[in-house]
């Protein structure tokens, strides 16, 4: 995609694009208690809450290269919760000094009709997954700690195994694009966390 | 839309009603009177979240008169049963269809229509006709914006309805120009029933009161109300009859022209005769071929034929409509100035 990044692009037509700054990293499962204690302490104070989701990542291919992504997630703990969809965008290649992974996010909330929506839209379901953890706040960072778990069959959230004996830890803002100062204040809140976890800028096309 | 061809109204060559009455139903949901209405910021779908139940209907334009005054024909009729004004209200509608890209995937080109109603200014209605509606929040037309590669806008489509609320005792109604770009294409009632979310309920009660001011205009039950059964009415329900409003408001005019209509003297002179013959053979109601009127009117044919146009009779004056110029009333002789 040669488009220019996102964060140079002008606010038009009354919407803003919003930036995601994500900066990841894991923990054993024997060292969760001293991380959720670590966090705890840092967080704003709150009750500690917990989540149990369900995600389904749906593909929309076209003639395109690379298909076009959207993410549906909906809560199975908690109910009257609507269904969150997630569009992300490349992750920009901004500088070096930039300490976070920055990527264009659409965040909307919708009724619980939507994998047929997006059926009939022309998506097609490529995985799902559960993730279970808990989820801290300080100021306009959230910081997540959640185990991810494989679906045996499909469609059935019931059977599950973890995927992994570790729990991935994200601290993630989503913020107005341009602000990449938000960042700076990422990247001193990850050093307090050290050494119980490392978090670190992970792209993704690396992995791969 | 075949007619018989003479596209007259019974009883004589009296000029015929250019809209049809649509009916839509419905459906309540109790307990709710609009407290929150609109501010609700939940969007659960349609089997979640229930809303009063409301019927959208069409109301022809009155023989002898523009969309304008129609308008306010009715508005004065509630406002003589003792309604009272509150407010204004929107819906409007934009068509998306699948670009060429996904041609690739089997998929035949679908029409995605994306609505938003002032009622519930947080939200964003998307709908496939026989298809699934999904209510989501504003960040969904920013998401459309993304798909712009898989999904084309087909701006010219974009259709809406707007004017003013009306609200008496438990009922609310909406009374709506419907336009597409700048031209009116027809006039929507909405009415509503606060305290009722199950439609099958006070279906007759909506009809009762929409009687006393539409008259023989009251629309029959909607459809969506057909498959509700006993369950509550929601949002989504009341934009699928929006959207099916919008699509036979769009056939209405199915032949793609200049969009112009207009609405001649009736007295055509020694041009009456030629005049009605000149309808029969019109496979639907209330359009000439304008070039057939030039000629009639003795001037030179315009160089793009045929030119179609929508005739509402007045009683007084011409009135042209076009889709480049607004509404223009013509000069006081009442020739418009394409036939000069």
């Amino acid at each position: 995609m040669e488009a220019p990044p996102v964060t140079m692009m002008p606010v038009t037509g009354g919407t803003i694009n919003m930036m995601e700054y994500l900066l990841q990293g894991s923990v054993l499962d024997q060292s969760l208690e001293s991380l959720l204690h670590r966090l705890r302490g840092l967080c704003d104070n709150m009750e500690p809450e917990t989540f149990l989701d369900h995600e389904m990542v749906f593909l929309l291919k076209g003639q395109q290269a690379s298909p076009f992504v959207l993410r549906a997630r909906r809560s199975m703990d908690k109910s009257g919760m609507p269904w969150h969809l997630r569009y992300l965008g490349q992750p920009e290649i901004g500088d070096k000094n930039r300490h976070a992974l920055v990527r264009n996010c659409v965040d909307i909330a919708t009724s619980d009709n939507l994998t047929d929506f997006l059926v009939e839209m022309g998506f097609r379901m490529d995985h799902e997954f559960v993730a279970k953890g808990h989820v801290f706040r300080k100021g306009i960072m959230k910081i997540v700690v959640y185990k991810i778990f494989r679906i045996l069959m499909p469609g059935n959230t019931e059977s599950i195994e973890p995927l992994s004996l570790s729990y991935l830890v994200e601290l993630n803002v989503v913020a107005p694009a341009g602000q990449d100062v938000v960042s700076d204040d990422m990247r001193n809140f990850a050093e307090q966390l050290k050494p119980l976890v490392h978090l670190e800028k992970i792209d993704p096309k690396r992995l791969m | 839309m075949e007619g018989d061809g003479t596209g007259r109204a019974p009883g004589g060559d009296s000029p015929v009603d250019t809209g049809r009455i649509s009916g839509r139903r419905v459906r309540s949901s109790p307990g709710d009177t609009g407290v929150g209405r609109g501010r609700r910021r939940q969007c659960s779908g349609e089997s979640v979240s229930p809303g009063p139940c409301r019927s959208v209907s069409q109301v022809p334009v009155a023989e002898g008169k523009s969309v304008q005054q129609t308008v306010e024909l009715l508005a004065r009729r509630l406002e003589a049963l003792g309604a009272d004004k509150q407010g204004t209200f929107g819906v409007d509608c934009e068509t998306y269809h699948t670009a060429a890209a996904l041609g690739t995937q089997g998929q035949t080109g679908k029409l995605m229509y994306v609505m938003h109603n002032s009622e519930y200014p947080l939200s964003c209605f998307a709908l496939f006709e026989n298809g699934p509606c999904l209510v989501a929040d504003t960040n969904f037309d920013t998401l459309m914006v993304k798909l712009k590669g898989f999904f084309q806008n087909a701006k010219a489509n974009k259709i809406e309805s707007r004017g003013t609320r009306y609200q008496y005792c438990d009922f609310l109604v909406k009374l709506g120009t419907v336009t597409m770009g700048p031209s009116a294409r027809g006039i929507s009632v909405e009415v509503e029933y606060c305290p009722c979310v199950i439609a099958n309920d006070c279906w007759n009660l909506l009809m009762e009161f929409m009687q006393s001011f539409m008259g023989s205009h009251t629309p029959g039950i909607p459809s969506v109300f057909g498959s509700k059964h006993d369950s509550a009415y929601s949002p989504g329900d009341t934009m699928v009859q929006y959207m099916e409003l919008f699509n036979k408001i769009r056939k209405q005019q199915q032949v793609p022209v200049a969009g112009i209509s207009f609405e001649p003297r009736v007295d055509f002179g020694s041009f009456q005769e030629e005049f009605n013959a000149s309808r029969v053979g019109i496979n639907w109601e209330n359009f000439i071929n304008l070039n057939l009127l030039r000629k009639l009117a003795g001037k030179s044919l315009f160089p793009q034929a045929p030119l179609w146009a929508k005739l509402e009779f007045v009683t007084a004056g011409w009135v042209v409509e076009s889709s480049t110029s607004c509404v223009q009333q013509l000069n006081p002789a009442g020739i418009p100035s394409w036939l000069l």
